[in-house]
This record gives C-alpha cells, structure tokens and sequence, in this order.
C-alpha cells in the first residue's frame, strides 16, 4: 500500500449523495429511481459495506440495470418471494422495502425472500433503511436472501430512529482518499463539459464570437471578458495562479 | 383564514405560488439575515478582530471572534491581492480577493494552518471537523479602490459613488453543510447558534461586510498616517455584495419543505398583523407611516437599474401612495370613505391589484414589523428536512386524486409544443457552475432540472393505466421513474405551500423570478439588480448595525438604511 493509500478522508453525507447520484445519471437508471438510491450507497458504506468501492467495482453492471425488471415470483399473505432478475441488491432494495411496508400494513409481519440478486450481503442496507419507514428488518440468519419485517416505532428523533445515518452526519465516514479522488473524478463525468457557447448559458453577460458583449456592465465584478470567450485558456491562467 | 374580498391571507397556494408573485415578495422581518441580525442585537453578540495581519499589498491573514452567550465561533479569512485574470463573479472564476472559513471555537493556530493550505484547493480541499462554511470574496475594484483613496488621503468617500453600488466586496460562495467536508447543518440542532437554516452561511456573509471595511482602512491607515476610518453612518450603510443565478432554482426544486415553512411563516405573520384592530391614534399606525415613507425614501435615493422589474422610483411612489392613504386613516378613522377598525387589512384589499406588487409586498413586509414577537416566533420555526419517505400502502386511485386536486396547474400545462422543452438544465465540469441552455447547443448535457410538469403528467397517465385500489408498490415496480416524484408529492401533501407553479424547461420560464424570490424575500437582499433574465446582484446587511451596535443590544428598525448626509 503506497502514501496515498494510507490516508483516508472524513467524507460526509452531502457529498456521498452528489457524487453517488451524479455517477448513477450515467447508468441507465431512470432519474427519478437514482434519487432514491443515493442513501442506500452512502448506509452501505455507513455500515462498512462495499460502499463506494463496490460502486467502482460493479458500475458496468449497473450501466445495464433494470429495476422494472424485478417481479414477484409468488405471494401468499404475509411470504412474498421477489425475483430480482440478476439485479444488484442496491437497485433491489427499493422495491424489497415498498413490498415490506405495503405487507407489514395489511398482515402485521413480512417475510420476504429475494432470489436471484448481485451481492446478497448488501440487502443488509435494508435493515438500516427500512427504520426510515417505520419498518424492523432482520436478515435470516441462516438465508441471506430472506428478511423479515415488522413495524418499528419511530420516537421522532433522528438520533434514535436513524443511528446510521445519525453517526454520517455528525461525524462522516472515512474513506481512502485515492478511492474518493476516483469517485470524484467518475462522478465529474456528469457533468457538461465547460464551452465557450456552455459559457453563455449563465452569468450576467454574454460574449458573442465577435467579442462583443450582450448584457450590462453595471454589475461590478469587473469581468475578464477574455476568460469567458476561452475557457481553455482559463484553465491555463488557474494553472499559472495555483 | 381572514377574507378581505379578494385578497386574503394567508394567500392560497394558487396566487403565492405562482412565480411573477413570488418575485416580487421583499426583504422582511422574517427574511434570515433580519431575523439573524436581530437575535444578534437580542443577545448582544460580541464580534470582535482577533489578527488582522494584512500588508500594504492586500496579503495576509485575519481572525475574527464571535462569541454568542452559548458558545464561541471564529472567522479566519486570507487576503489575496486582486488580479485581473480569470476575474468574474461567476463561480467559474479563479481570482478571489479573500478566502475564508467560519469556525466552531477560536481559532487555532492548527486551524489557521490548516485553513491556509486546503481552502486554496477548493474542491479538493478538506475542511477541519470544526468548519461551518468556506467562503470567497472579491472587491467591487472602483469602489474598494475609491474608498481606499478617499480615505487614505484623510475624506470621507463620496456617498453619490458608493450608492451606485453599495459595497465594497461582494461574497462570491459559500460553502457549508457538508460541502468540503463542513459540518453537516442538521447535525448542529435546534438549540445551536447556527442551527437554523441558512444561518451560518449567512452570519459568514455579514463577516464578510465587516472585513470589507476592516480591510480598507486598514489598507488605508498603511497607506497614509493622516488616513481616517470610514465615517460611521456611512459603514453602517455599506453592506456586502451578493451575486446569485441558476443555481438557486436547483436549491428551490430541491429544498421545498423549507421554502414551504418560510412562506408560511412569512404568511402567518402578514395575516396576524393584517387582523390588528387599530384606532387612528394608536401608536402603532404612526409607526407604520413612518416605515412606509422610510422604504419610500430608500427607493427615491436607489440608483441600481432593473430590467425586468418595476422601477424603485415607480415603488416608492406606489409605497407612498399607500402611505397617504394610511395618512388619511389617521386622521378620520376612514379609508376610501369607510370607517374601518383594520385598517391594515382594508388597505391590503384595496391596493390589491392597484399598486406594484412590489409596492404591495413591501407593505405586506413592514405591516409584520406590528406583530414582532410572533414574528420571531414564526421565523424561528423554519425548517425543512431534506429527506422524502415513500408510503407504498398509498393506492393508485388516492395518489391520482390528490395530483389533480394539488397539481392541477402542472397537469395542464401544455407540453406538445417545442417551446415547452426548450432549456436544459446542467452544470459545468468547470467548477459545477448551474447552466440553462437551448437543448440543441448542448446535447450532451444531463439534464438535472426538476421537469415538474412533464413527470407529474408521465405520472397521472401511469397511474389511471392501472386499477385504482393498486398499491404503489406495485406500481413502482413497474415504473421505478416514478419513485422520487411519488414520495415528494407524499411528502408535501400537508404543507400548504412548495413548488412553484412554472415549466422551469419552458422558454415562458423566468428564472430570475425564483431567484429573487430566494434572495429577496428569503434572505433578505436589498436593491436585486437582474441581468439577463438569470442573474441578481444585491446587497446583503444594507444598513444592518456594526459589531459595536450589536453590542450594546437594541431593537430599532435597521433597514432600508437612508443616505447619509454628507
């Protein structure tokens, strides 16, 4: 392990969600179901789970997930067994935790099994992300695939109800540097590339090609009007300041 | 509810909502950095310079303490000499005049150290556990550079040359909750100094203004022994700059709950004052009258120049012709010929429609100055959780129904057209500026704006695809797009106020109006000029007291600062 690997950096919640969300939009994950897997990436790592590693390692994978894929197999009562569909258990989880509540509601218990799921092991998030729903889960202890649920009393106080998350938030989480730098720098990715033409769609003033400018110059920040009309050489002038 | 004819407040979704309303909403008594600036004055912070090491070249390093009676919490900023280069007030420039962080505790000399080696690097910099917020100004260079001059060579600057403008430095981000590795804002709680929302970035703001004008007389004072320091009344008038755009359209889609808890808090407020039975001679109408012709003088002597917006000359005669007719209640008990004993309520109804709405929300505004200490109740009850839970027991019929009954203005908005979809909305990878741009320009782009109108009608057709009595989580199933936007709706279905009513993809589209909204009314920024439909520039703590003021403790009205004479 060289230098850079031994040093870790305190991360916290604000930022796990940005970066798991911005390298999530480059799967084809529908936006509206990424938004709700960005705390189930940052409680697994919360809980020492593959987390952020576990991102990098199956994020060809996840370019190709399918949660509409995800079916029930067979239902009776409370005992629900969910096919995942070869899904990985991140993209599993909403669905598993939406089946929980809806059974513990009607039948006072839920006792699911999900078959054919990628890395069984991070269903556990689920235990952790279900308190947010009032829901107790268990992993069978011998059957990493089942869980069990029951209702949970929420006491109104994110400290009790949501200790996981409680612990990010005031204190964030380690993680290998160069592992974040990485994250960082995929999650970079969804982001547009910076264009003169990108450049004019902000700012109170717009350079034209010609160098002329639209807009008034009554707003005091004494823009470098050559700095917007060439991005690169901007990156130029930050290597010379830095 | 009070029902004032047509008007009544709080106002119903429908009419607050819509984005030219929310526009025009002003700077108030709830707005954050009032409400701050007055439990600053309540408890009597003691903000005080600790260092401020800062050579004849603009270099060096400050401290400031700010102590408040539960805890202490330290500003550390280094001055930059201001280049020229990559200058702009865009969050893609790369030339900062000053670089800051406010802390929990005093400050350290290992978080001095460790503030002067990571802030630099900005988004690869790591913020100690005890940083609240990090923060970049820059000069206003004519006016900074005119002071400094004046001041240098023993005068007092030229109010006719500040009041173009108003401030010496202008706060080009501030970054905290988490941002950097920051403190986690929910974690502070209720019972922290800065445990409200916004609170500490916006304290960071006002130490801003107060370096701004250490800083140039201290320059000054090195420059030159018969240097003078800035004449107080003109120090109290300066503010610090603000410049705010796209970005903040994100922070609304994104943060509901809590532009839902200020408007209601704003609204209540507006109701309360507006149900006050007065007498003619009670004192309270005179301290209104004199508010009103105090915000009408601030307006008659703003030299800022607006695009989209009312002229302050066209306000401050609109706030003046209110004023008379409060005037005239004062004299005769009667408004429009009618005895009333809510006055406030009457003239609400009766200039309704017949002044600005900027007029209107400004008397609205000061109307709250009657009730202040349900006012600061209220204030103190903003909140809002980021996090939505999903209800999967929900049926498909129940969610339908309730989307029509709350969105119907989305539901209806007509799509088909190009011009609906026009914008997208991204960010940079050069410093994650927020951009909106035709589609076709940037085809690349991810969009990540919120297209309220298009999922809620995606939503609505997938829902009556399915039997009415089907649990959600059945259908999530089949459509997990529909999942955030499902728990969203759940989530907000109690507040009476959240999204504003606009297609943010259409090219009908303000953007400003949502900005203003935030800086304005939330915040509480003075004179927002606009530039190009998307960007403000305005003032932050325009007339708030200094250190020293806030020291002694006080309750006076603060804004809507009047030019000194000179």
């Amino acid at each position: 392990m060289n230098a850079a690997t031994e040093t870790t950096l305190r991360v916290m919640p604000r930022e796990m969600r940005m970066m798991s969300e911005r390298i999530l939009s480059l799967t084809g994950l529908p936006k509206g179901f990424v938004l709700a897997e960005t705390d189930i990436i940052m409680l697994s790592q919360g809980l020492g789970l593959g987390g952020f590693a576990l991102i990098e390692d199956r994020f060809d994978a996840l370019k190709l997930a399918d949660p509409a894929a995800i079916t029930i197999a067979s239902e009776d009562g409370p005992v629900l067994r969910l096919d995942a569909a070869g899904q990985h258990a991140w993209v599993a989880i909403p669905s598993l935790l939406d089946l929980a509540g809806e059974l513990v509601a009607r039948f006072g218990t839920a006792e699911i099994t999900v078959a054919n799921v990628v890395d069984e092991s991070e269903l556990q998030v689920a235990a952790e992300y279900g308190r947010r729903r009032g829901l107790r889960i268990a992993l069978d202890a011998n059957d990493g695939h089942l869980l069990l649920a029951t209702p949970l009393r929420l006491a109104g106080d994110l400290a009790t109800d949501e200790p996981v998350l409680w612990s990010l938030l005031t204190d964030g989480t380690p993680i290998a540097a160069d592992l974040w730098w990485r994250i960082y720098e995929r999650a970079q990715k969804a982001l547009t590339p910076d264009s003169v033409v990108s450049r004019r769609h902000a700012g109170p003033l717009i350079v034209n090609d010609d160098g002329t400018v639209i807009g008034r110059r009554d707003n005091d920040d004494e823009t470098d009007i050559s700095f917007l009309a060439a991005p690169d050489g901007g990156r130029e002038t930050e290597r010379q300041t830095s | 509810m009070q029902t004032v004819g047509a008007a009544a407040y709080p106002r119903p979704q429908s009419d607050l909502m819509r984005p030219q309303r929310l526009a025009a909403l002003q700077p108030s008594r709830v707005s954050i950095t009032r409400a701050l600036v007055n439990r600053m004055l309540r408890q009597r912070w003691d903000i005080s310079i600790q260092r401020f090491d800062v050579d004849a070249s603009a270099s060096g390093t400050v401290v400031y303490s700010i102590k408040t009676p539960g805890q202490e919490f330290s500003f550390i900023g280094f001055s930059h000499p201001p280049s020229r280069k990559a200058r702009t007030g865009r969050i893609i420039g790369r030339a900062w005049d000053m670089m800051g962080t406010l802390n929990e505790g005093p400050a350290t000399d290992a978080d001095i150290e460790a503030a002067r080696r990571e802030l630099p690097k900005l988004y690869r910099g790591r913020a100690t556990k005890n940083a609240l917020v990090w923060c970049r100004a820059n000069r206003s260079m004519r006016v900074f550079d005119y002071t400094l001059s004046q001041l240098a060579a023993g005068r007092q600057p030229d109010m006719q040359e500040l009041s173009q403008v108003c401030y010496l430095m202008r706060n080009t981000g501030l970054d905290g909750n988490g941002t950097f590795g920051t403190k986690s804002f929910p974690s502070l709680g209720r019972d922290h100094p800065l445990g409200g929302p916004l609170q500490a970035q916006l304290l960071t703001a006002y130490l801003m203004r107060e370096y701004s004008c250490d800083l140039v007389e201290h320059l000054a004072r090195l420059q030159s022994d018969t240097a003078v320091s800035l004449d107080p009344a003109i120090r109290r008038f300066l503010g610090v700059g603000n410049g705010s755009a796209l970005g903040l359209i994100f922070f609304v889609h994104k943060h509901p709950r809590l532009i839902g808890s200020w408007l209601a808090a704003r609204e209540k407020a507006i109701a309360s004052a507006l149900a006050l039975e007065l007498a003619p001679a009670d004192p309270r109408v005179g301290e209104l009258l004199a508010l009103l012709r105090r915000a009408a003088t601030f307006r008659r002597q703003d030299k800022m120049m607006y695009e989209s917006f009312a002229s302050s000359a066209q306000i401050a005669d609109d706030v003046d012709t209110i004023a008379a007719a409060l005037e005239r209640f004062a004299a005769d008990g009667m408004v429009d010929e009618a005895a009333t004993t809510r006055p406030l309520q009457t003239l609400a109804h009766k200039f309704d429609m017949s002044v600005t709405p900027e007029a209107l929300e400004t008397f609205l505004s000061l109307v709250i100055e009657l009730v202040p200490l349900e006012a600061d109740a209220l204030a103190a009850t903003v909140e809002g959780a980021d996090e939505f839970t999903l209800d999967p027991t929900e049926s498909v019929g129940s969610l339908a129904s309730h989307l029509r009954e709350a969105y119907g203005w989305a539901l209806e908005e007509d799509l088909s057209s190009p011009a609906s979809r026009r914008f997208v909305w991204y960010k940079s990878e050069t410093a994650e500026e927020p951009r909106r741009g035709l589609r076709e320009e940037v085809p690349e782009a991810i969009d990540l704006g919120l297209d309220i109108c298009g999922d809620l009608q995606r939503l609505v057709a997938d829902l009556d695809a399915v039997a009415a009595d089907t649990p959600l989580s059945r259908v999530l199933m089949r459509h997990p797009e529909h999942r955030y936007l499902t728990a969203r709706v759940q989530g907000l279905r109690n507040a009476s106020f959240h999204t504003p009513m606009g297609n943010i993809n259409s090219e009908e589209f303000t953007p400003i109006d949502l900005v203003r909204l935030m800086n304005a009314g939330l915040h509480g920024i003075d004179k927002t000029r606009d530039f190009l439909r998307r960007n403000l520039r305005g003032v932050l703590y325009h007339g708030a007291p200094t250190p020293d003021e806030i020291r002694a403790g006080g309750s006076a009205f603060w804004a809507y600062p009047e030019e000194p004479v000179q």
